[in-house]
């Protein structure tokens, strides 16, 4: 049977255009604590801050802020659409669709991606109305931007599959992405931090996230930028071969 | 070559065997009613049949295609309406078939074509730009049909269609399954409405406890398993001539029941007629009541109890 392309890009598509149907839920409120967080952190408190790492303290929280939307976008998108579709009952359109698993699951993995790309360029438009932005490294910006991205859309591919209510869909994003991400040094370096709060960083896979993205539109980084683009692409790697492997399953598609 | 095919199929949920080793076939343009009581087996069947459920004992084959070994091309013959009414509050109804063209390899300008041709066949063309849950009850099982009918699929499974419909809507509905028939597609219909299978379906399959009990046509199964009752009636009391100790009867206060299979109906009526003739017994009326399928598949499954 020739590949049902069509089938795999209507997918992605639904599941992208999904997001802008209920912007008020998907786009705005992000946006907005985005924009606060450059007021009150950038602007207000961030003005009686010296500089960091030879930056403006804005510009040092821009690449936090721009993951944080980042990851929450990815997440988001796969991890609600799944666990809607489960529990309304409409997955069954897609299960009973010629479309193969690959195509399943990369079609809600890109459109995830694309969702969270989306959000981070809505924190830089808004940056931009601020300061002035210039990237360092491109390449290495964009790695880092895909890798996360493609990470948590696996992440909420993961949690869409396994919730069975709305409690356990928003467990991972409440207690382990937000306090991991304001954890990650999103507004301080590592010696700007008591030494307990410096080791918990330190053994935190997002501040090596925010780390990469930061070299890549800054050009400064707190630990190498390249050991955690391996570290990146190993675990999303097993992640994928893993999720995968539910998705082929029928893990909580199929009965 | 059947539209589908089953072999050995058995499907278990921990220790609770849903289907336990079923083998049956679905003809080509047939219309196979799929019949049990509820929890018999029914719907785990049938989505084992649109890969909604998996399985690791037996085989099935749709037009020809192990769907197991070809199970994009399995999908590409069926078009399920499944029991329960799915919900996207997020897309129009146009959109919904669209989307689920698409998913099935129609281009979008194809799709919308046919979209708004179902719609307007399936009288639904003013509702196209609202969403399935605005839909009243009738029109949702409709928009179901539709969806399921938008890749042209060889095979239609309608999963309890009319249930929860009102007597007018259902009747509607057995048209809309009967055209599409015509059209040369297979339908396998489970229903809980006996009298609807019965009007419908060309043949019918009964299943209870996970195991199918009775395979036939459904004139045949009239014809061989009902239980028609003649009902002869007379002015006063009589003492029935023996020759009648060969019919399985009942007799009380003026009137003789006489069991009979709808086969053997008109036969037993002329004898019994002719018996009473000869012995010289006044007759003031007779009735035939007939059986239903109705009757036919409560014995069946409670015989299998």
């Amino acid at each position: 049977m020739r590949t049902n392309w069509i089938g795999f890009y209507t997918l992605f598509k639904r599941e992208f255009l999904r997001f802008f149907k209920v912007p008020n839920n998907t786009i705005f409120p992000q946006l907005i604590s985005v924009l606060f967080y450059f007021l009150i952190f950038g602007i207000a408190i961030g003005s009686r801050i010296q500089e960091v790492a030879g930056i403006s303290y804005f510009l040092f929280i821009m690449p936090g802020l721009f993951v944080q939307l980042l990851i929450n976008g990815s997440y988001s998108n796969p991890s609600g659409s799944l666990y809607m579709s489960r529990t309304w009952g409409s997955i069954t359109d897609v299960l009973m669709a010629p479309i193969s698993y690959t195509h399943f699951t990369f079609a809600h993995i890109f459109a995830a991606m694309l969702r969270g790309i989306f959000l981070g360029i809505g924190t830089m438009i808004i940056a931009m109305f601020f300061v002035k932005i210039a990237i360092f490294n491109v390449w290495i910006l964009l790695a880092y931007v895909l890798l996360i991205s493609f990470l948590f859309a696996l992440c909420g591919v993961l949690i869409g599959l396994w919730s069975k209510t709305w409690e356990q869909l928003n467990i991972f994003i409440n207690f382990v992405v937000t306090p991991l991400t304001f954890l990650g040094g999103v507004f301080y370096t590592l010696d700007m931090v008591p030494t307990t709060i410096k080791i918990i960083t330190q053994w935190n896979p997002i501040f090596y996230m925010i780390n990469g993205v930061r070299y890549g539109m800054l050009g400064i980084q707190d630990g190498n930028v390249y050991i955690g683009l391996i570290f990146l692409a190993i675990i999303s790697g097993a992640m994928f071969a893993f999720v995968f492997y539910l998705i082929k399953k029928g893990y909580n598609l199929r009965t | 070559m059947a539209s589908v095919e089953i072999k050995g199929l058995t499907k278990k949920y921990g220790d609770n065997i849903a289907v336990d080793d079923i083998s049956f076939e679905v003809k080509k343009g047939e219309i196979f009613g799929f019949l049990g009581p509820n929890g018999a087996g029914k719907t785990t069947a049938i989505n084992c049949i649109c890969q909604l459920s998996s399985f690791s004992i037996g085989e099935i084959k749709v037009e020809g295609f192990d769907i197991k070994k070809h199970y994009l091309d399995a999908k590409r013959m069926i078009g399920l309406s499944p029991q329960d009414i799915q919900f996207d509050p997020f897309f129009k109804i146009l959109d919904v078939l669209v989307y689920q063209a698409g998913y099935f390899g129609i281009p979008a300008k194809k799709a919308k074509k046919r979209a708004l041709k179902l719609l307007k066949d399936f009288k639904l063309i003013d509702k196209k730009d609202v969403t399935i849950k605005e839909l009243s009850g009738g029109m949702k099982r409709k928009f179901s049909i539709v969806k399921a009918l938008i890749h042209e699929p060889k095979i239609i499974i309608l999963d309890e269609p009319t249930a929860a419909l009102d007597v007018n809507s259902r009747y509607d509905l057995w048209d809309t399954i009967r055209s599409l028939n015509k059209k040369g597609i297979t339908i396998i219909l489970t229903t809980h409405y006996i009298e609807e299978a019965e009007k419908l379906s060309d043949r019918v399959g009964i299943i209870n406890k996970g195991k199918i009990i009775k395979i036939e046509e459904t004139s045949k199964l009239l014809d061989d398993l009902s239980q028609n009752v003649i009902s002869i009636y007379f002015e006063d009391h009589i003492n029935l001539p023996k020759d009648f100790k060969k019919f399985k009867y009942e007799y009380k206060e003026r009137r003789l029941d006489i069991i009979v299979s709808k086969k053997d109906q008109s036969k037993i009526l002329r004898e019994a007629l002719k018996i009473l003739e000869e012995a010289k017994v006044d007759v003031q009326n007779f009735s035939v009541k007939q059986d239903n399928l109705e009757n036919i598949f409560r014995r069946i499954v409670n015989e299998n109890h």
